[in-house]
């Protein structure tokens, strides 16, 4: 075993693809999850928009999305995939499958995250004439501020996991490469590398997390 | 001027089955620029009677006027409107937690969609300053003590010049001496600004240190209601006695009359009639004796007074009571069972007493 054998540049690139799947899945979970997670928060029992079937409705069907192991999804997706971006390979063609994997289980995030907010405070906004809009944009969400930024670094890491996975069925990144080098080629040095990768990756996001919750946390 | 007013208004909680009254035909009538108190027991429904009139919830039969207009079938926008009219305070304080001081109280009024910034800090800086918290207005609420973050919102709960402050429970989270200065301020802003102030307590001391008028709820009830002194001093219905006893510990003197010679008299000295020795005058004049058994004396709002459970024997009884009352005191005499009622809880501490 030896890392001369190692090809550097092809670990770099492979680095950046799995940082554009994580980047691209992660914004797009975020623009999806987070209207979502307001609206279970909303129609939730005892909120301002009350709505048993509505919630439950919504409630079925992200556990339903929650319980498909994201293998099955990835597979299941490939059609739907190729509709949206043409292709089921490589980064573009893992964003979708990435996202519907991620979205439902950062809904139930935020919706947390919401929970967690003094009902007195939307009690307040409520006996000062806000609109349910006022409340949610101007007390809700920055109240959550702290729980929603962990929820986001919690979902990125899932994400990492998931790019990871994704390299089985030809998306691409670090995982493509531990998978076609690592295993296949039994080049156990790919796969330290890759490894040892993944860690520094998921130990940046937790920090940078971690940091971010911190400077908004005002409680 | 009645400024808010229930007709014979109710509400149920739950659904069919299983219902629970909270509130069973309550009226209410407060009158413009004055300190009104709504006491009573956890349970009484107070609660529910806060979001009747700050207009979160609606009733379930009766009538409901707000500053002179009917809430009946009023929504939208006149309701958000009607809603900036009537300022609340809460015993939580409720402030954002990610919001400055001054944000804080910013956010009302950009909830009431005022645009200009300068308009904005100028209110803000104003009523922070009426507080006393100017110097605190770039700090987060975690940063304060209860009375600061409660004054924080009492200024919230003006921003938007208010009709009506309403404040729910707005001192029970917080110790005695701040709570004193909470009232107190409040008691200016209603003098000040003329601000009607509905008052929700479970403590009457809250009730006597600054209300005018009070009201006594009772398991959805209204059972007593008029100015504080008569209330408190005079209360007619068990649930006011227990409230007012909670305040004062006058069984031990209602107790100590059974074993007393002579015929036992409540006396109540108000304002100057405070001051006066009469007592010794009587001794003196009417021959007549007394001890003191009890009593309590302190002020209402600022009024002093004294209540004094006093057993008088020997000389011309009739004659002294009769000076009393010349003197503007008033003698209430003590039937054997006011005394027995007292005398119970009397015999219960004792035997707690020799247990230990």
């Amino acid at each position: 075993m030896s890392l001369d054998r190692i090809d550097w540049p092809q670990i770099g690139f492979a680095a950046l693809d799995t940082l554009a799947m994580l980047g691209g899945a992660l914004f797009f979970t975020v623009l999806f999850g987070l209207p979502l997670g307001v609206l279970l928060f909303l129609t939730g029992r005892g909120q301002l928009l009350q709505q048993g079937a509505v919630y439950a409705v919504l409630s079925f069907v992200l556990n339903i999305l929650r319980s498909v192991p994201f293998i099955i999804l990835l597979i299941v997706l490939m059609p739907v995939t190729t509709l949206i971006t043409g292709t089921s390979l490589g980064v573009r063609g893992v964003i979708p499958p990435l996202v519907v994997g991620t979205t439902a289980f950062f809904a139930r995030l935020v919706e947390t995250a919401l929970r967690e907010v003094d009902h007195g405070v939307i009690d307040a906004s409520q006996a000062m004439g806000g609109t349910i809009g006022q409340i949610v944009f101007r007390a809700l969400l920055p109240e959550a501020l702290p729980g929603i930024l962990a929820g986001i670094t919690v979902t990125a890491i899932v994400l990492v996991d998931y790019t990871a996975m994704s390299g089985a069925i030809g998306g691409g990144g670090i995982g493509d490469l531990a998978i076609r080098y690592g295993y296949q080629r039994f080049q156990t040095e790919v796969m330290i590398v890759t490894v040892v990768l993944l860690i520094i990756l998921v130990q940046l996001l937790q920090a940078a997390g971690n940091r971010l919750v911190l400077h908004f946390s005002r409680k | 001027m009645t400024i808010i007013s229930l007709t014979n208004v109710t509400k149920t909680y739950g659904g069919s089955g299983r219902s629970v009254p909270a509130l069973r035909g309550v009226d209410l009538a407060v009158q413009s620029g004055e300190v009104f108190g709504i006491i009573g027991a956890s349970g009484a429904g107070k609660s529910t009677l806060v979001r009747l009139i700050n207009l979160l919830e609606r009733p379930e039969t009766g009538t409901l006027t707000v500053n002179g207009r009917a809430t009946a079938g009023v929504g939208g926008r006149e309701l958000l409107k009607l809603r900036r009219e009537i300022g609340m305070v809460f015993q939580h304080f409720n402030l954002l937690s990610a919001k400055t001081v001054a944000e804080n109280v910013a956010f009302p009024l950009q909830l009431a969609g005022v645009r200009s910034r300068a308009a904005i800090a100028a209110r803000v800086d104003a009523l922070l300053t009426r507080v006393g918290l100017s110097a605190h207005a770039d700090k987060y609420p975690r940063q304060l003590s209860g009375g600061q973050k409660q004054r924080v919102g009492i200024a919230r709960a003006l921003a938007c010049r208010p009709a009506i402050l309403l404040c729910d429970e707005a001192t029970s989270a917080l110790d005695p001496e701040t709570t004193r200065s909470v009232l107190r301020l409040l008691s200016e802003i209603n003098q000040e600004l003329g601000l009607t102030i509905v008052l929700i307590t479970h403590t009457m001391d809250v009730v006597r240190q600054i209300c005018h008028r009070v009201a006594v709820l009772d398991a959805g009830r209204i059972v007593e209601t008029g100015p504080v002194e008569a209330v408190f001093l005079h209360p007619r219905h068990p649930a006011t006695l227990a409230l007012v006893r909670e305040a004062v510990r006058e069984e031990k003197a209602a107790g100590n009359a059974l074993r007393t010679a002579g015929d036992v008299f409540r006396l109540t000295f108000r304002g100057a009639a405070t001051y006066s020795p009469i007592l010794g005058h009587i001794a003196r004049e009417h021959g007549v004796d007394f001890a003191i058994l009890g009593g309590q004396i302190g002020t209402i709002r600022d009024e002093p007074f004294a209540q004094l459970t006093i057993a008088f024997s020997g000389g011309d009884v009739r004659s002294a009571l009769a000076r009393l009352d010349a003197a503007g005191v008033d003698v209430e005499e003590l039937t054997p069972a006011d005394a027995t009622l007292g005398a119970q809880a009397d015999v219960v501490s004792r035997e707690l007493a020799d247990v230990a």
